[in-house]
């Protein structure tokens, strides 16, 4: 409760007016309820039953205006509750974008697009019963009070008798809401670890069945399944003992009228007609608003602290990860005695590393796969932080300037290129929100991006991510830095899918711009360019002159060697057509 | 297979979890008719015996009610397993032609949120059979107190009707731009999940943030829009059934003045209005059947599509020959593959070569059975694969590819993921093979690591998929780009330890690179979707359209050199 509670709260506190006049205006929804058992017994004692049929048409009447009155009352009260109900969405949905967002980028898992989904969805719900639960429950409230105020005027042995029943029957129930979460809880966990497995096999249909594994993934989700399905009858058994409990309570105080109801009548302490309109109360007032509460506050109650809770804890973020500090200044980029590891257990990718990138050098790096590349490029990048040593830009260390500052200085552009749905000056100006058209048309033409943009209309067409190919959306990006003040570019193999024409053009485009580029080479031809060359390999790194490095480097003459003894013609169809894919 | 059929089969497959809930709504729907007239007795009469009426009744209903929720959501539970089974094993057996008609992310809302829907047609349809007989007794009840009571309600009943059909066309409409707008938010938001790297190094978290929440306005003021419409159908509604309650309650009230009924009768008018007008609140109810209607359709359209064929015929023994005799593959109304005959000698290595978007992969594809071919036959060793049992097919030719999609729980199990596992010791040596051993070593749990917390390179991933392959007794392998992310002296290494692993196997291979077309034994030279030659490396480098597959510059200097 706690943590749900404080995700709701700031908008509780804001729109508590609102919810004033939500709870008034269900006040006077209750109204024909508060009236009806009287106003029978009226036009029954005083009219029907006493051959006056105007009086029991006037009290009818009566009951008639009242329920007008109520209804008027109840489109007031949804009026209210809409608003309410529209501002917790807004607010749950503001709270989880950005959780989702910040946990994405900040947290070291890779994220899962499906769970994030699902868990926007829950919003969702979560405001459906939040509608529910403020319009229903207060108005069945106000009804089961009104219901029992009228009782108490006529029959108040009933009351008296009651209230030992519905002492028991609410610790009863609060028991059995304590377990009904944890299987609730439990429920959510097997859905949401089935959607996981069942989306895994889907994506590798090809896979499953290349390496005959049908069976083999039938019965895993087939597990996952069985689970789910175990889970949700166990709620469902438990939910049927509390409709019972429920039930029991809303249906005793009829029997017990009834048992009384002889001595009363003989009493003179009631009369027909109110011995009716008791049964009114009980039959049409307070068994079906004593039975919404109960199920409601019972089910969606209970409902709504599990989702908020998940959603709060979705909606955490990060705190402290942008920090103050120096702005950046732009100068060399340096390595001193750097460590970094994944874990404390994994070999080292870096240990005790030095290197010296100068102001406006161009750098590629090379190594076999798998041996850290794309992990120095983001300790470079400032991405993250060495466990021993520094990474210094411009004389200081990366750690101590200001987030905002580094960011914007060095650009660490990754294989997979981000564009999202937005226009194309949208997405070219990302790092770059105040650059002029004069900018653009320069970045344009030097990446070479002048003809996708007019194929798909120009700056302020709309971008479709996935109707660009791979290639066209790591030009795009290309552009996208070279229009950026950064002063250090890193290429992570970001223009592995282009051909190696476009690749040469943009990467000259980038060195043209000035400022530094490291370039994480996909292609020994990319290498080639740059005049100064990085190796990555289980002794740390080198750097040198091509020639130097055939010379010195065992690592550099097995990866250059190998692509150049192949055959003089890969070697030129390396240069020519790359690797690009089918 | 329709989704009517389909709705059926669910209720029917409801089993007694059906039949038990059916019973138990006619208890519900025959003590709820019983009581007001019960209630009416022990009022009028005052008597003991009627009053054990009452509490009977009222105990009926409870128990019934009790068994009613638990029946409800087992059959509901039931019912979605047994679609998803069904959903999957079917999906499970699709070629990848078919798979390709669905995205992923569409074929999993359809196995989890489509059954469940489509599953709660067994509680729906019951209780819209409990809430249609309740009115009739209802009204039956009133007319036997009163004729006119009936009278006077069937002449209100058009009102309600009409009112009803307004709501809901409001409300859909309504809900369906609500979540136009609620589709759109997500997609920004999986856009930027996908970018988040990129974020992270450009520091732009919060601007994300607010390009995804541009729409929040434009979903509120949807929302808004919904509470409108509600509040006018809230007013409305308010106003025509209490006019109606209280012309009802005014001629029982006559009815009573002129000594025709009772006051416990008069009791019982409020009671069998409340069920009269009950099958005028299922609003809910259809929704939900409308919804489950329309979720059985998007479950019988997976039902619908068609197996690729398979026959009962084990396959023999042999030693991996494979023959493709005329196969022609549509895709979107373009012809992928056109006639393409092609005979793979057993043992062999041949590499399938030609420019991109030639059908390179989807002729890698029909060969191992992944896609079944428009027309045309594949045999191995002599036997069409369509006459054989699948699993048999399905062990005789194993698969590398460029982008392998891992799946089981660890490092080891993904590599090891078949109906029938490898020993520890032949997982092992594949891993060498495919020199993956030592980056999985160096995982913090060497092969046990999970794989949900692994973050591999394009060529580690590649490595292990290598694996994957290479443990398999498969008489052909197909390697489809299989190695193209790995460094190019690593790539040196693992062919030669490919070519003294797999010595007696038959293989296919993918490949961009004029040294793998020049190291096979035979090269299928694809162009256009059509085999254009079929010859050692060396022959065909002869030809200048061959030459141009490697790159214009090749074409220059091969005529030179």
């Amino acid at each position: 409760m706690p943590i749900a509670w404080t995700l709701l709260r700031p908008v509780v506190v804001e729109h508590r007016r609102v919810l004033v006049a939500v709870v008034a205006w269900s006040g006077l929804a209750a109204l024909p309820v508060l009236l009806s058992g009287r106003l029978v017994a009226l036009a029954l004692d005083r009219g029907f039953l006493a051959g006056r049929g105007d009086l029991g048409l006037l009290a009818l009447g009566c009951y008639g205006i009242a329920l007008v009155v109520a209804a008027f009352g109840t489109r007031r009260a949804v009026r209210s509750m809409g608003g309410f109900t529209e501002a917790v969405r807004d607010h749950l949905v503001r709270s989880v974008v950005r959780g989702e967002l910040h946990a994405a980028v900040n947290g070291k898992e890779p994220p899962a697009p499906g769970v994030a989904a699902r868990i926007v969805n829950q919003v969702e719900a979560a405001r459906q019963i939040t509608a529910n639960l403020v319009m229903s429950v207060t108005s069945a409230a106000l009804m089961v009070v009104a219901a029992v105020v009228g009782l108490c005027a006529m029959a108040p042995a009933v009351i008296v008798g009651l209230a030992p029943l519905v002492v028991v029957c609410s610790f009863v129930l609060a028991a059995l809401s304590r377990t009904w979460r944890r299987r609730y809880e439990a429920a959510l966990t097997r859905e949401e670890d089935l959607a996981a497995d069942v989306g895994e096999v889907l994506e590798g249909l090809r896979d499953v069945a290349a390496c005959a594994a049908t069976n083999r993934a039938l019965a895993d989700l087939d597990r996952r399944a069985r689970a789910h399905t175990t889970a949700s009858v166990a709620v469902a058994d438990l939910g049927g003992i509390r409709i019972g409990v429920i039930g029991l309570a809303a249906r005793a105080p009829l029997v017990l009228l009834l048992a009384l109801a002889p001595s009363l009548l003989a009493g003179g302490a009631l009369s027909t007609g109110e011995l009716v309109g008791a049964v009114v109360y009980l039959a049409s007032g307070l068994e079906p608003a004593w039975r919404a509460v109960a199920e409601m506050l019972g089910n969606q109650g209970v409902e709504l602290t599990t989702l908020l809770a998940r959603l709060a804890r979705a909606s955490r973020t990060t705190e402290g990860v942008d920090h103050d500090g120096m702005p950046a200044r732009p100068g060399d980029l340096v390595l001193r005695d750097a460590t970094f590891r994944y874990g404390p257990h994994s070999e080292p990718v870096l240990d005790n590393a030095n290197l010296v990138i100068r102001q406006g050098e161009r750098v590629a790096v090379i190594g076999a796969s798998g041996i850290g590349k794309s992990t120095l490029a983001t300790v470079l990048s400032g991405l993250e932080t060495p466990e021993n040593g520094t990474v210094e830009l411009g004389g200081v260390a990366l750690a101590s300037l200001r987030t905002t500052s580094l960011r914007s200085s060095i650009a660490l552009v990754p294989q997979e290129s981000y564009v999202f749905a937005g226009t194309f000056r949208e997405n070219l100006t990302y790092l770059a929100p105040t650059a002029d058209d004069a900018a653009l048309e320069h970045t344009v033409a030097e990446v070479g991006l002048a003809e996708l943009l007019h194929r798909h209309g120009g700056y302020d067409a709309l971008v479709r991510p996935h109707e660009l190919s791979l290639g066209e959306r790591q030009l795009l990006v290309i552009a996208r830095v070279h229009l950026s003040p950064a002063a250090v570019v890193v290429l992570d193999e970001a223009t592995c899918h282009l051909d190696p024409v476009a690749e040469e053009r943009a990467e000259r485009a980038l060195h043209r711009r000035g400022g530094t580029l490291v370039v994480v080479a996909h292609r020994i031809s990319s290498a080639l360019r740059a005049p100064r060359v990085l190796v990555l390999d289980r002794d740390g790194l080198v750097s040198g002159s091509h020639d130097r490095l055939a010379r010195c480097s065992p690592t550099y003459a097995h990866l250059v060697g190998h692509w150049m003894s192949t055959s003089d013609a890969s070697r030129i169809y390396e240069r020519s057509t790359g690797r690009s894919r089918t | 297979m329709g989704s009517h059929r389909l709705l059926l089969g669910t209720l029917r497959s409801a089993g007694w979890y059906g039949t038990g809930l059916a019973l138990v709504a006619l208890v519900e729907v025959s003590t709820a008719l019983a009581l007001p007239m019960a209630v009416a007795t022990a009022v009028d009469t005052l008597t003991g015996s009627a009053m054990v009426v009452v509490a009977v009744l009222l105990a009926a209903a409870t128990v019934a009610e009790m068994a009613g929720v638990v029946l409800e959501k087992r059959a509901e539970a039931h019912g979605a397993l047994r679609l998803r089974r069904s959903l999957l094993s079917r999906v499970l057996g699709f070629d990848l032609g078919t798979a390709r008609r669905f995205t992923t992310g569409d074929l999993v809302s359809r196995t989890l949120q489509s059954t469940t829907a489509a599953a709660t047609v067994t509680m729906t349809a019951v209780s819209l059979y409990a809430s249609l007989l309740t009115s009739v007794g209802g009204v039956i009840a009133l007319v036997l107190i009163d004729v006119w009571l009936g009278v006077v309600l069937l002449a209100l009943v058009p009102a309600v009707f009409l009112f009803s059909g307004w709501l809901t066309r409001q409300l859909s409409a309504n809900t369906e731009r609500y979540q136009g707008v609620f589709a759109d938010l997500l997609a920004r938001l999986e856009d930027s999940l996908r970018g988040a790297r990129t974020i992270r190094a450009s520091g732009t978290v919060e601007r994300e943030t607010d390009r995804v929440l541009a729409v929040l306005p434009r979903l509120s003021a949807e929302g808004r829009e919904f509470w409108r419409v509600q509040e006018k159908a809230i007013w409305r509604a308010n106003l025509v059934m209490p006019l109606l309650q209280v012309a009802v309650l005014a001629v029982a009230g006559h009815a009573a003045l002129l000594g025709r009924i009772t006051p416990g009768e008069f009791l019982a008018v409020q009671g069998y209005f409340g069920f009269a007008t009950e099958v005028f609140r299922q609003n809910v109810m259809l929704a939900r059947l409308a919804r489950a209607q329309g979720s059985a359709e998007r479950v019988a359209e997976v039902l619908g599509q068609p197996l690729p064929p398979s026959g009962p015929a084990p396959l023999a023994p042999g030693p991996g020959s494979l023959s493709l005799r005329g196969i022609r593959v549509d895709r979107d109304g373009h012809r992928v593959l056109d006639g393409v005959d092609l005979d793979i000698p057993a043992g062999s290595t041949v590499a399938l070569v030609g420019p991109s978007g030639s059908g390179k992969s989807t002729l890698a594809e029909v060969a191992g059975g992944l896609l079944h071919p428009d027309s045309g036959a594949v045999s191995v060793d002599g036997q069409r694969l369509d006459e054989l049992r699948r699993e048999d097919v399905r062990g005789a030719i194993a698969y590398a590819f460029e982008r392998p999609h891992l799946l089981g729980e660890t490092v080891a199990d993904a590599v090891g993921y078949a109906d029938q596992p490898p020993p520890r010791d032949r997982l092992v040596a594949a891993l060498r093979t495919s020199r993956a051993e030592d980056f999985v070593n160096r995982l913090p749990k060497g092969s046990r690591t999970p794989l949900a917390r692994l973050r591999l390179s394009g060529g580690e991933l590649q490595r292990l998929g290598l694996a994957r392959a290479v443990w398999r007794e498969a008489r052909i392998v197909v390697f489809d780009d299989a190695t193209s992310s790995v460094d190019t002296a690593t790539e040196a290494d693992i062919t030669a330890a490919l070519g003294r692993a797999l010595t007696t196997r038959t293989r296919l291979v993918l490949a961009h690179r004029l040294g793998t077309a020049a190291q096979a034994d035979i090269v299928a030279w694809l162009d256009r979707g059509r085999l254009r030659g079929f010859a050692p490396h060396h022959e065909l480098l002869r030809e200048p359209d061959y030459r141009a597959v490697f790159g214009a510059h090749t074409a220059e200097l091969a005529g030179t050199a």
